[in-house]
């Protein structure tokens, strides 16, 4: 069950009050872990999945999108360092 | 952190008024006095609620809420009501249950087990008082009292049985004993782990032990009399024909929760998580001291997405999933119904996660090819237990009818047990069974 609109009072990461937002955005999060056995088969484990949503303020989303573009240009540092590029 | 909890177990306290020595809280002097108060208790409804309404994934909601110690009964009649009312008045679709040692139990305490309808999970040594005052430092124990004056209440009870070396030649006529003067249906016999001490007062048992003396005569008792009254046993069971039969529910495909222990990969964390006196949330209650690997935070902590909690989950499961690559579980064909045993006591033992093969593969092992060479037999009376429709057509045949929710047959593996084969009967597929 998502979080209705409608309900939300907030930015909820910095707890920015609506009245002070402008847009307000939804970022969905869906993780799945498999367990990846011998035979070469992708094993459920026993249900280890999340699907959550936060809703975050224009100043939020900015951080986070820097913050996965910091990520992001590590990795793939560490990808050309390992000759995958 | 609760977003995919279905279960929470409350350790409303560490402390306990007896010092059995098998027990998994070490040194409960420690905790005396330890109670969970009531602000703790709201932080943690409230924290489960925010968790639920971010939730995107799961659609059904369902919440068991578990008063588990040391011994919840310490906290007092008065106090286990108040939490209870509160919690149900905020998640209106709450149920409850409780683990105790029913040395506490009282009118008020019967009363608050009728009005939320909770099934008490107690733990029992034995039939004989004898059995039960090794718990007691040589007393006599009152929880067979207790359990009869809980019958007066018409209040039923899950005794839990814990196995050892020194009952286990009484363990099967302890079950039934229980069972019949009680008029309980079912009993959980948990063997043994011998993870502190060399000179444990209950030492483990073998597997031939417990295979011989508790899963054989589980096994008799089914046929004899289409009971199966241990629920270990009927795990095992559960997760052995549905292997063979049905399409398998582990496969990517499905996602699925089976078990919250004796599986692969435990749901501790995810579909069950345990929170201690001070709000600390746990993947389990098992570990004795809130060690780092299983703890996954305050219930007041910052966890955006749930992300932090999921991360430590799936820690835990990587050290299990390399025990499981260490040990080739793939290739093992018990795999299908083995427990793989216990992280936390394998933690405690080891100071690692292993999976034990003198007691957990040597079991398991024995288990599934016993089974498989009896599996047409054993089906006819699981058959029974789990309301499948049999059609006997002459001697040593019969038909098995499965109900209109249940998977799809696996040809494949049915076709490989020995007079097993998928048949048709009118426009009903069934499982046609020749031994």
């Amino acid at each position: 069950m998502s979080t209705p609109w409608n309900d939300l009072q907030s930015c909820t990461l910095c707890g920015k009050p609506l009245r002070d937002i402008l847009v307000l955005t939804k970022v969905s999060m869906d993780l799945h872990s498999r367990y990846y056995r011998e035979d070469g088969v992708f094993e459920n484990m026993n249900g280890l999945k999340k699907a959550t949503s936060e809703y975050l303020c224009e100043e939020c989303f900015k951080v986070f999108v820097d913050k996965l573009e910091a990520f992001s240009t590590e990795r793939t540092v560490l990808k050309n360092k390992n000759g995958d590029i | 952190m609760f977003e995919n909890v279905q279960e929470i177990i409350l350790k409303v306290t560490r402390d306990c008024n007896l010092r059995c020595s098998y027990c998994y809280v070490r040194d409960k002097d420690r905790f005396r006095g330890e109670r969970m108060t009531f602000a703790v208790f709201q932080k943690i409804i409230e924290r489960y609620l925010q968790d639920q309404a971010r939730n995107i994934g799961a659609a059904v909601k369902q919440l068991l809420l578990v008063f588990h110690g040391g011994e919840p009964t310490l906290l007092g009649a008065k106090e286990l009501r108040r939490f209870m009312n509160y919690a149900r008045s905020k998640i209106p679709y709450i149920r409850f249950g409780i683990q105790t040692n029913l040395t506490n139990i009282s009118p008020e305490l019967a009363a608050l087990f009728k009005k939320y309808s909770i099934v008490p999970g107690i733990s029992v040594d034995g039939w004989h008082s004898r059995s039960n005052s090794l718990r007691m430092n040589g007393k006599k124990s009152p929880v067979l009292e207790n359990v009869r004056k809980l019958k007066k209440y018409h209040i039923d009870c899950g005794p839990l049985l814990v196995v050892n070396k020194a009952n286990i030649k009484k363990t099967w006529t302890n079950i039934i004993k229980l069972i019949r003067n009680f008029a309980i249906p079912g009993i959980k016999a948990n063997y043994v782990e011998n993870i502190y001490s060399p000179d444990f007062v209950y030492p483990e048992c073998r597997a031939e032990e417990l295979f011989k003396e508790l899963f054989l005569p589980t096994i008799k008792h089914l046929q004899k009399k289409q009971q199966l009254v241990e629920r270990n046993a009927e795990g095992v069971l559960s997760n052995f024909f549905n292997a063979l039969i049905f399409q398998n529910e582990n496969s990517p495909e499905r996602d699925c929760h089976k078990d919250n222990c004796q599986i692969k990969f435990c749901t501790g964390g995810n579909k069950l998580a345990e929170v201690d006196a001070e709000g600390v949330v746990l993947s389990c209650g098992r570990w004795d001291d809130v060690h780092e690997l299983c703890r996954i935070g305050s219930v007041e902590a910052l966890d955006f997405w749930g992300i932090s909690s999921y991360s430590k989950v799936l820690a835990l499961q990587c050290r299990k999933a390399a025990a499981v690559r260490q040990k080739h579980c793939d290739s093992c064909p018990a795999g299908e119904i083995c427990s793989y045993g216990c992280l936390a006591f394998s933690y405690a033992k080891y100071g690692d996660i292993r999976i034990r093969a003198d007691s957990v593969c040597a079991y398991y092992k024995q288990v599934w090819q016993y089974l498989l060479a009896n599996a047409s037999v054993v089906l006819k009376s699981y058959a029974a237990v789990r309301n499948w429709e049999i059609a006997e057509r002459r001697s040593r045949n019969f038909q098995v009818f499965f109900p209109k929710n249940a998977p799809r047959l696996n040809e494949e593996s049915i076709n490989k047990v020995s007079g097993w084969s998928i048949g048709q009967a009118g426009a009903k597929t069934c499982l046609q069974v020749r031994y």
